[in-house]
């Protein structure tokens, strides 16, 4: 407990690295006493994905015919292998795109993040910490979905090119979260605490469920909004992964309009625009989440104390 | 040196009207201070300590926080101060247990293995709280709430404490408790603490300094003990004392007792006592030379009052002087 | 006007949590996850608590009626019973005429105020439109909703800040926007769970008058928690004290320390002062010493003395024999909050 003399500022950021991984650390273990606290949570997380995985297939057996048609030869013919890839990557898009927002709301309302914002840690590590969580209850639910899917729904994969498509997913998951990010950062940039957040609702509400095709190809889409289709990240996901991933698939033969103007082979496309978003919007996320904390820190608005 | 140096900072709200939240506030605070923030609702304490905190950007003004600057270095003034502000006990996760509460937060000030375990277990029974160390936060009461805020808020040994109404929401024995804690953190640890409070008592009893704010500007700053003598109120002392014959009782001469401007006397009840008052700018000074007079005369004491200028009374003289509504 | 018999009230151990839900634009497989989320229970179900237990009172209508006792005591159970926000465990009572098993028509004839709980309060309006939106929500016309609007603000000293948005407003305005806002429906019962926590000493003040005054004037029946006896006792008709759940003795403040006939309080503030060497005088009764922390060295004494001429002069000499100086003497009367803080309650419930 010393007064740092004038001129010499203790500096923060020397042990800082050691810390943040070990506060990073304690988030998680914190997240897996909270999941583990729960007598019913783990049965009913089973349940739950077991069920979303039926209900698709038994949507899947009610379109087998015309899906098979609609598909396009590059996904193959398996419609149960390629929803499984699109609900499996929805996953992953979904809680790195949605779940920062909602956690740096949540945390601010309960008065945690007035704490945080308070401590030694950086500013990010929170936004972080809550991604443990979505790792010990999201992440592993792609592999129930896949699992549930090939043993009792006759849902098939190839195994094949495994290091690329965890490549892939890597970028999905980057690039989501970059968004994720933006989105989060309107909280105190827009200062909007309630409602709507607008960045969350236009890439996922809108533009994901509508267009990236989760359940059907885009080229079922009229021309243009196969277009609006290629500004979310998304459509590469599903694109690229289902390529890899579903026997039968090919990876030549372009089927996003992008994939069509450029002279390259598409998950070749697909790789460069996965990679360029995560290279521009995580830094945008950076960015635009310090300056709202900037922003919120002239009107007042930082902490929930008042 | 200082551990709180500022000058001039103030601070406007935006809104459908401008409204001054601070003006020209100055601020030289020693190491191992207790400052006492006063004022009435809204005017301006806690605008303060979030700008002290690093928490909230002054319009004007400029100054150092220990040592860090504090325009440009908030980040590193965020990082090195312990708060707790009304709704700290709201940020305890309700999901774990009061030491699992403590445990996530150890890494984040450094603290690991042993160490953290053997400061975690100091801080829960030094704010008694080792009885509820595996209890779920929402099966304690308020005032362990707020202890549990308090000790988490410990865990780093921060040289610069910010504590916003400590004792709002406790009882007796927690508001004992927790003014011990802040005393004992003073004397012990050398820890300088900015404090705000409505009890008035608290403040004299816990602060070395008073700033007394109104309206965004600050009214006083001084010593408490300045402080209370600074308004020049004059309190009776009123004694009841025994005397055989109240004809032959001869009163104090003012000028011998510290602080005395007059006395007054008469008979008293049908017990032929004599009721003295003596008017006083300290009655902290005179009370003790009075008594030692009234034993030294030999006269019998039979009742006593001592009315003191209090920190209500400096509340009421420079809250209500400014037109506070 | 509230008439209650035998209540009691028990709380169970587990907690149903609705933690986490979050929207998940699956299609249908929405409907499960929120599913699953609505039925975790969590896994460590306390002991039952019992909070209250066999609390009998009449309070006349009005009456400003205080409930007094330490954290814990069961203050706020009672009175969330009375406002028809908990169903006692045990127990009969009714509340402006209408018996406890109505609670959707005992919260039409009540206002309650908590600020210690959630406000309630949209934060983009202002104090005023706040105030006043809900009275028109509660079926008010515009006219009277804007004259009962200025007039609760001028109760509680908010004239002057009206025009701010909540979110501008310091905690203590914010305490007397929800205070104003129970105002303006002028039900027959108002319910203030300590009104004065955090209040500078002026609007503490003015709160208290408007306790004492204002409403009894509307023939409102206004009860009262706070755990700080001295600023209740000024201003209650009667009082309860609260102990454990239990109901220790009700009555008017002049009753509820009746029983202490004879004895004197002496408080006493010295400074340097170490322990008395002397032997204790037969004159002092009770003796209770406060160490009071801080800069200035400072002991806090309260005893309490027979009732005789002697005992002042026996008590200080006795004091002062540890040395030291003492900076404040006052000999009075017990108070309500000599009872209530347990001081003396050795002999009220005797």
């Amino acid at each position: 407990m010393r007064v740092p003399a004038a001129g010499e500022p203790r500096d923060v950021r020397v042990h800082s690295l050691i810390r943040e991984i070990a506060t990073l650390w304690a988030f998680a273990i914190r997240e897996y006493r909270i999941w583990q606290s729960y007598r019913v949570n783990q049965v009913m997380w089973m349940v739950n994905i077991f069920v979303t995985t039926l209900l698709f297939f038994l949507m899947g057996q009610m379109v087998k015919g015309k899906a098979a048609h609609l598909m396009g030869a590059a996904y193959g013919t398996n419609y149960m292998s390629f929803i499984v890839v699109g609900i499996a990557m929805n996953v992953f898009l979904f809680t790195n795109l949605a779940d920062p927002y909602t956690r740096i709301a949540r945390s601010y309302f309960n008065g945690t993040m007035d704490l945080m914002l308070l401590s030694p840690m950086s500013i990010y590590t929170p936004l972080l910490g809550f991604m443990t969580k979505s790792m010990l209850d999201d992440y592993p639910r792609l592999f129930f979905v896949g699992g549930f899917g090939m043993l009792l729904f006759g849902a098939a994969f190839r195994f094949q090119y495994t290091l690329p498509a965890l490549g892939f997913t890597v970028l999905v998951l980057s690039s989501a979260f970059g968004i994720g990010m933006i989105s989060a950062s309107s909280f105190y940039l827009l200062n909007i605490k309630r409602g709507t957040e607008p960045v969350r609702f236009l890439v996922q509400q809108l533009l994901a469920t509508l267009l990236a095709g989760s359940y059907y190809p885009v080229t079922v889409l009229p021309r243009p909004l196969q277009w609006v289709a290629c500004l979310i990240p998304h459509t590469y996901a599903f694109d690229a992964l289902r390529r890899l991933m579903d026997p039968g698939a090919h990876l030549g033969g372009a089927v996003l309009p992008l994939q069509q103007i450029l002279p390259w082979p598409p998950l070749a496309v697909d790789g460069a625009v996965l990679g360029l978003m995560t290279l521009i919007l995580i830094p945008v996320g950076l960015l635009l989440y310090a300056r709202g904390i900037e922003k919120a820190r002239r009107n007042g608005t930082l902490t929930r104390w008042q | 040196m200082a551990v709180i140096d500022i000058q001039g900072i103030g601070k406007w709200y935006p809104g459908r009207r401008r409204t001054v939240a601070l003006e020209g506030v100055d601020l030289r605070l020693a190491e191992g201070a207790i400052l006492g923030l006063l004022g009435p609702n809204g005017a301006g304490k806690t605008t303060l300590i979030k700008i002290l905190s690093g928490l909230l950007v002054p319009d004007t003004g400029r100054g150092t926080v220990l040592g860090y600057d504090l325009m440009r270095q908030a980040r590193h003034i965020r990082a090195a101060v312990s708060l707790v502000a009304p709704t700290a006990d709201v940020g305890i996760d309700n999901n774990l247990t009061v030491r699992q509460n403590l445990v996530f937060w150890a890494p984040v000030y450094g603290l690991f293995g042993e160490i953290a375990r053997r400061r975690i277990d100091e801080l829960l029974a030094r704010l008694g709280l080792e009885g509820k160390a595996d209890a779920w936060p929402m099966h304690i009461s308020a005032g362990q709430r707020q202890r549990l805020a308090l000790a988490r808020s410990l865990l780093a040994e921060n040289a610069l404490v910010f504590l916003d109404e400590p004792t709002n929401k406790l009882d007796a024995e927690g508001i004992r408790s927790v003014r011990q804690l802040i005393t004992d953190l003073n004397a012990r640890h050398g820890v300088t603490v900015v404090l705000t409070t409505h009890v008035m008592e608290e403040a004299e009893e816990l602060c070395s300094e008073i700033m007394f704010l109104a309206q965004g500007r600050v009214r006083r700053h001084l010593p408490t003990d300045e402080v209370l003598r600074s308004l020049g109120l004059v309190r009776p002392i009123r004694l009841a004392l025994d005397s055989r014959e109240a004809a032959d009782f001869t009163p104090p001469d003012p000028r011998t007792l510290r602080g005395a401007e007059r006395v007054a006397w008469g008979p008293g009840d049908i017990r032929g006592r004599v009721l003295l008052t003596v008017w006083s700018r300290d009655t902290v000074a005179t009370t003790p030379e009075l008594i030692e007079w009234v034993l030294h005369q030999g006269y019998r004491l039979a009742g006593m009052e001592t009315e003191r200028v209090t920190l209500e009374d400096v509340f009421a003289t420079l809250s209500g002087a400014e037109g506070v509504h | 006007m509230i008439r209650l018999s035998g209540i009691g009230k028990t709380f169970p151990g587990a907690e149903l949590s609705l933690r986490g839900t979050k929207l998940v634009t699956q299609g249908p497989a929405l409907w499960v996850r929120n599913l699953a989320r609505a039925v975790r229970l969590t896994a460590s179900p306390g002991a039952p608590v019992r909070a209250l237990e066999d609390v009998t009172l009449n309070i006349a209508a009005g009456e400003v009626f205080g409930i007094l006792g330490p954290n814990g005591s069961g203050k706020t159970t009672l009175v969330k019973i009375m406002a028809g926000l908990l169903r006692p465990t045990e127990g009969a009572g009714a509340v402006a005429g209408v018996e406890m098993n109505h609670p959707q028509a005992i919260r039409r004839r009540v206002s309650y105020v908590s600020t210690t709980g959630w406000m309630g309060l949209e934060w983009a309006l202002t104090a005023e439109e706040n105030i006043r939106f809900f009275g028109l929500l509660s079926g008010m016309s515009g006219a009277l909703a804007k004259t009962r609007t200025d007039e609760a603000l001028r109760d509680v000293g908010l004239m002057q800040d009206r025009h701010k948005a909540v979110s501008e407003l310091s905690n203590g305005m914010r305490q007397r926007v929800i205070l104003a806002r129970a105002l303006l429906l002028r039900t027959p019962v108002v319910l203030l769970d300590e009104p004065t926590v955090g209040l500078d000493p002026i609007h503490r003040d003015q709160v208290l008058a408007l306790v004492r005054e204002t409403l009894p004037a509307r023939g409102q029946t206004v009860i009262v928690v706070d755990h700080q006896a001295d600023a209740l006792e000024t201003i209650v008709d009667r009082a309860a004290i609260l102990a454990g759940g239990r109901l220790l003795r009700a009555g008017t403040p002049a009753e509820l320390v009746s029983g202490l006939e004879g004895v004197r309080v002496l408080e006493m503030v010295t400074r340097g002062s170490g322990e008395p060497r002397a032997a204790i005088p037969p004159q002092v009764q009770e003796v209770e010493r406060i160490e009071r922390p801080g800069p200035l060295g400072l002991t806090q004494w309260r005893l309490t003395v027979a009732d005789r001429s002697d005992a002042l002069e026996a008590a200080l000499h006795w004091v002062l024999s540890g040395g030291g100086q003492a900076v404040q003497v006052a000999e009075r009367a017990p108070r309500l909050a000599d009872v209530v803080t347990g001081r003396l309650r050795r002999e009220v419930s005797r």
